[in-house]
């Protein structure tokens, strides 16, 4: 089923923008999600690897970034949900660089669902970049899912 | 491990594992999500899940982290899509796996791998599916930076473009709140605006893209400089045409890795054709480029 686009859901308007924020690609917050993922994975072959800073160090939930931005998540049905996640680098990353971040809601769209229960879809955009050149570093998407419980 | 070259190639999977509560506890504090569903049955219950679940972004990391390793280096993950498809509930073990469904050729002579993976419970069904998008390393040995092949792409001393832009009240205060500053009450026009008049900057013009596809480790890069010399101040309401040319490209040895400049002159006229001022900015951008690096793009 096609989605149909929505200009608002719950309050949350299409759109929307959050005020800029400094975010720095810290060594401490990488060295936390490394850990956990080596926990699951065990230690790297390659040290060097396992301790590059990417923007999924930077911003590893968009979901939770944009809405710590200051963006309301949409929720006027019974359930939310988390979505789904991107992240498009464009730029390599040097460790402790800041950055500014700006998180829009980039789209509202609903369908049904297959038992004919309503889905809002939201995407929030956080597009981040170097301060004083402007130069766009990358993106990353955190999708919201709003959803009626079938009766 | 053997690094994948083509289609079908299946990335070695790792699991069954349980993903343990210390792991859960890291991702929450480096991820700032401290969201009871991820270690509160009660809490998961009241939000319709039948108990606590594992991140979802933590299981996105875990395969990203898996597929840099099988690729090795110097293949870089570009791009990473990921689906929530279904809870992860927390103590169930998770297999993760995928393989590559795509080798294309790069437009830097490299080849891009996209690659599918996934999460799966142990009945099979699939939590998170993740299509990403890795570029692999430099092409091999040749010449330096594109130099000659960038003066063609900007057409330098060519006109590179002509652009329009009005003046209005909402820009001048987005201007200004960029620079932390509030707008001037009085609507005056400040000299420093001339700079957000270029069509590069406003992403308007941008000839020069496959330099982000060049397969050397960027190291900086930036305004080398701008420059305006201006005849009158600018107005609101005036409609303001730019006429942009490239002036001069070229490289230089720096402390951070070889430094490649591009110059534009932009020459910006008002609706009665007279000259208001002519803007000059100079870019630059760093790469490490091995002695015997290559990087002519195909095709342009």
């Amino acid at each position: 089923m096609s989605w149909a686009r929505l200009d608002e859901h719950g309050g949350v308007r299409t759109g929307e923008l959050s005020r800029p924020r400094r975010v720095r690609a810290t060594a401490r917050q990488a060295e936390l999600l490394h850990a956990a993922v080596e926990l699951v994975l065990g230690p790297g072959g390659d040290g060097a690897t396992a301790r590059a800073i990417t923007l999924q160090d930077v911003c590893p939930d968009p979901l939770v970034h944009a809405l710590r931005a200051g963006l309301p998540r949409p929720a006027a049905l019974d359930r939310q949900i988390d979505g789904g996640s991107s992240w498009s680098q464009l730029l390599e990353l040097e460790e402790g660089e800041e950055l500014v971040s700006v998180s829009s809601v980039a789209s509202i769209e609903e369908r049904r669902t297959s038992r004919g229960a309503r889905l809002v879809r939201t995407i929030f955009l956080t597009e981040l970049v170097r301060p004083g050149t402007g130069e766009r570093v990358g993106w990353c998407t955190g999708t919201s899912l709003d959803l009626e419980v079938a009766r | 491990m053997t690094a994948p070259t083509t289609e079908g190639d299946r990335m070695p999977p790792v699991g069954p594992v349980t993903v343990a509560a210390s792991s859960l506890l890291r991702w929450g504090a480096g991820a700032d999500d401290f969201s009871e569903i991820h270690h509160d049955d009660a809490a998961a219950r009241a939000r319709g899940l039948e108990g606590a679940v594992v991140h979802g972004p933590l299981q996105v990391a875990v395969l990203v982290e898996q597929l840099r390793r099988w690729l090795g280096r110097p293949a870089r993950i570009t791009d990473v899509e990921a689906t929530y498809l279904a809870p992860a509930p927390v103590g169930e073990p998770l297999v993760f796996d995928g393989e590559v469904v795509e080798v294309v050729p790069g437009e830097a002579g490299d080849e891009v791998l996209g690659c599918e993976l996934r999460s799966r419970r142990p009945d099979g069904r699939t939590t998170v599916r993740v299509l990403a998008r890795a570029r692999t390393g430099p092409a091999g040995p040749g010449s330096a930076l594109p130099v000659e092949q960038l003066r063609r792409a900007l057409r330098l001393g060519e006109v590179a473009g002509t652009f329009r832009y009005q003046v209005q009240e909402n820009d001048l205060e987005h201007f200004a709140r960029a620079h932390e500053r509030e707008p001037d009450p009085s609507g005056r026009v400040p000299a420093t605006y001339f700079g957000a008049l270029d069509p590069v900057e406003r992403r308007d013009l941008h000839l020069d893209g496959f330099l982000l596809e060049l397969p050397f480790p960027r190291t900086g890069g930036g305004n080398a400089f701008n420059e305006v010399e201006y005849v009158r101040p600018l107005q609101v309401g005036d409609e303001i045409t730019v006429t942009t040319r490239y002036t001069e490209v070229y490289e230089k040895q720096g402390s951070s890795g070889t430094l490649l400049f591009r110059v534009r002159e932009n020459e910006m006229t008002d609706a009665s054709g007279a000259v208001v001022a002519t803007s000059r900015c100079g870019h630059v951008l760093g790469f490490a480029v091995p002695a015997s690096g290559t990087s002519e793009v195909a095709g342009r």
